[in-house]
């Protein structure tokens, strides 16, 4: 009786815990894109070095810099660039940037990255353009 | 001392049993399907998201295309044959988007507003972002007066302007004298582009009541701290733009005005009153002021 009534109530709250991940994710993953646009906005010449060599496997822990506290998680964001090519003339202002977004507990920030993170990263791509677009830029 | 139920109170309670056994059915049953309808709706807005990112890469797509190409790239854009392409190139490439479903981005152009219309869609979810093109302005050339507007003036040779190049919508050069703030924005004064100062003093971009800076805010400073004192914003106020040091000070120089013309007969001044509110000017000559506003009552 103990058991099933465990079962069920895992089974039962398990949307809802997956539905509380994917709204945290989406937060962090809006706020990451949003400050590596900053950054490329904000360096006006060249891709920010910090994103350079592309890398299609995980950064290293160490350059996973803290993003915000979204409710009871801290995001870490880290990004890489590749020069966006569509063809010869293609100019060096576009980049194909990857963004990889890990997670901790509350309280855990001493502690390295959970192994499920680490295995399983959200990752995300985008453009980014060096300068930024506006016209105020 | 007890008393055994009687067979009606037993059925009593068995009823009760069954009323509270159903209703616990129909509540696990509700549960069941609103919970995953809701993570549905959740995962949905999350895709919402990603569709934002891809559209927002697909303007700095865009952007990127202008930067490069110039106004021609607009040709492109306003060809259906290239919006096609260029959707399929990103959707092809899957290069967007997050691990769970590739994103792509369409381009849509405007030519009758001068708009640029970008939807980012991922996994049916789409977002539209719209951005106005910035043409560079064209400069008023002066015409050159006929000899028939100019009875017995001889013409004037006037001087070329000098495009000066304006990327701030509001600039405070600053400097001995200067007023503090360098900057001050009050009441519902809104500045759509960059705004900054040459001034390293404290607060010397000043917004008060609903005024804003829908730009970045560039402030003369060594570091990021000193620049975001510079800036002075109430609680309330979102800036549109980030405050940015600016590591070296900036310069506007003035365009050349023409010379003004020599012969002309004298006309005085004109002004508008309250009730002479529309003035036409139709003769040629030299005004020493030109005054429009509400005049004196």
């Amino acid at each position: 009786m103990t058991a099933a009534s465990v079962w069920l109530v895992t089974r039962l709250t398990a949307p809802v815990r997956t539905t509380v991940r994917y709204e945290l994710q989406s937060l962090a993953a809006n706020s990451a894109a949003d400050t590596v646009w900053g950054i490329f906005r904000a360096n006006k010449e060249a891709a920010p070095g910090e994103c350079l060599p592309w890398s299609d496997g995980l950064p290293p822990e160490t350059e996973f810099r803290y993003l915000e506290r979204i409710r009871d998680s801290r995001y870490y964001y880290a990004f890489r660039c590749l020069l966006y090519k569509e063809d010869e003339n293609t100019g060096d202002q576009l980049y194909r940037v990857r963004v990889w977004l890990l997670r901790k507990e509350a309280g855990a920030e001493a502690e390295p990255f959970p192994a499920e993170e680490l295995e399983n990263p959200f990752v995300f791509e985008m453009l980014a353009l060096v300068g930024g677009y506006a016209a105020d830029d | 001392m007890t008393r055994r139920a009687t067979g009606n109170e037993a059925g009593s309670v068995l009823l009760w049993i069954m009323v509270a056994g159903l209703f616990a059915v129909g509540s696990l049953g509700a549960a069941t399907r609103l919970i995953p309808t809701g993570a549905l709706f959740t995962m949905q807005e999350s895709d919402t998201t990603t569709a934002f990112i891809a559209a927002e890469s697909g303007v700095n797509y865009v952007a990127y295309r202008l930067k490069t190409e110039g106004l021609a790239a607009l040709d492109d854009l306003d060809n259906p044959e290239y919006v096609a392409l260029l959707e399929q190139l990103f959707g092809d490439w899957a290069l967007l988007g997050s691990d769970r479903f590739p994103a792509t981005f369409a381009v849509e152009y405007d030519a009758e507003n001068d708009y640029i219309i970008v939807t980012g869609m991922v996994a049916g979810q789409s977002r539209s972002l719209r951005a106005k093109v910035a043409r560079p302005r064209e400069l008023p050339q002066p015409e050159q007066p006929s000899d028939d507007s100019l009875d017995e003036t001889p013409p004037v040779q006037l001087p070329a302007y000098r495009e000066v190049k304006l990327d701030a919508a509001v600039f405070a050069v600053a400097g001995d004298g200067a007023n503090h703030p360098a900057v001050h924005l009050v009441g519902g004064a809104q500045a759509y582009g960059a705004a900054g100062t040459n001034s390293r003093r404290a607060e010397a971009i000043k917004l008060e009541g609903g005024a804003n800076i829908h730009g970045n805010v560039l402030v003369r400073a060594d570091s990021q701290a000193e620049a975001e004192a510079g800036v002075s914003v109430p609680d309330w106020i979102t800036l549109g733009g980030s405050i940015l040091p600016l590591a070296e000070e900036r310069e506007y120089p003035l365009p050349e005005f023409p010379a003004p013309f020599t012969g002309l007969p004298a006309r005085g001044s004109v002004q508008t009153r309250w009730d002479n509110p529309v003035i036409t000017i139709s003769e040629h000559g030299h005004y020493d002021s030109i005054y429009a506003g509400s005049g004196q009552y």
